[in-house]
């Protein structure tokens, strides 16, 4: 489309996706993508906890950064690679609504744990095989 | 050209757009229940690591899996200018970019193979423990969606080659191209929470 003499630039969001027209923005992305995984990769010889001075927090500091960088890292590829950044209304809230139901499913699954607390953890090690 | 593509070439940028749209909504859609797909199984790995925290010593090559990871990362951005150069209806590029796509999706393959082949040698099978488990359901799904997304890559490049696609029409490009940055998305987080975290 960016041939056409009535659209040189890419059309505005929420019109449907062109996606960039040049190569530097995919290029770009994809250097972040590398250092965010090397960050990722990084992190897991680390004790986030005592790195932030929260040593009560243990394992968890760990699993919240790598969830954080990973989530980073989707963003980044939903926004430019799946181009996202001009896609319809539509399409949007078509993702947007499969995470709010995916942030539904595992939050109902967190508070068993958060919540219920030794008992729903005691009931699932019971059920693994009580190790 | 072929008559497909003249065919498209008479028909208004509108009618193009829209078509495309639509095709678009389809594959969310589609993408929108595969993450659901997905959720049911992390969330089970969840509750399970949940109730194991701090115990499990993750045993998982974290070599190998970052390298899988930079793979599917470069097989992304190959898919991404693929698409590019499929918009502006240029035919060799886009032939040679799915084509780069495709054998980076091979060398995911032969890594993963390899990291099978050690726990099978180690006697690691899924029964071995819950973690390894959850392990081969999930990257064997993922295994899988590569596989699927690979099937309709090379159909796209037989039909990119015979000149089915230009600039006008090249929509199965670009929502194959979703998909597989889909592919892509859900390693990103499968690496972390099975040989990181």
């Amino acid at each position: 489309m960016s041939s056409q003499a009535s659209t040189p630039q890419a059309p505005a969001a929420g019109h449907g996706a062109q996606g960039p027209a040049h190569w530097q923005p995919y290029a770009l992305v994809f250097g972040a993508l590398l250092v965010l995984t090397a960050v990722t990769v990084g992190l897991s010889y680390v004790d986030v906890s005592k790195a932030i001075g929260m040593p009560q927090l243990g394992r968890a500091a760990n699993i919240v950064a790598g969830l954080l960088v990973a989530g980073l890292k989707a963003s980044l590829v939903v926004w430019i690679f799946m181009h996202m950044n001009h896609e319809t209304n539509t399409n949007r809230f078509i993702l947007v609504f499969s995470l709010v139901l995916l942030g539904v499913a595992f939050t109902v699954l967190s508070m068993d744990f958060v919540w219920l607390g030794t008992y729903a953890q005691g009931a699932v090690r019971a059920a693994l095989g009580g190790s | 050209m072929s008559d497909e593509s003249q065919h498209h070439a008479i028909l208004s940028p509108a009618f193009h757009a829209d078509r495309r749209n639509l095709r678009a909504m389809g594959m969310w859609l589609f993408l929108g229940s595969e993450i659901m797909f997905f959720t049911a199984f992390f969330g089970a790995y969840i509750v399970v690591r949940s109730a194991a925290v701090g115990s499990v010593a993750m045993p998982l090559d974290k070599v190998l899996g970052a390298l899988n990871t930079v793979v599917l990362i470069t097989s992304s951005l190959t898919m991404a200018l693929g698409v590019m150069h499929s918009k502006r209806g240029e035919r060799k590029e886009t032939g040679r970019y799915l084509a780069a796509t495709f054998l980076l999706a091979c060398v995911f393959l032969v890594v993963k193979a390899v990291e099978y082949t050690h726990h099978f040698e180690d006697g690691v099978f899924p029964s071995h423990d819950v973690f390894h488990g959850f392990y081969f359901l999930l990257t064997g799904f993922h295994g899988v969606h590569v596989i699927g997304g690979m099937i309709a890559l090379g159909i796209l490049w037989n039909r990119n080659r015979r000149g089915d696609f230009d600039e006008h029409y090249n929509d199965p490009i670009e929502m194959t191209g979703l998909y597989w940055h889909f592919v892509d998305l859900v390693w990103i987080f499968l690496f972390p929470a099975l040989y990181l975290l």
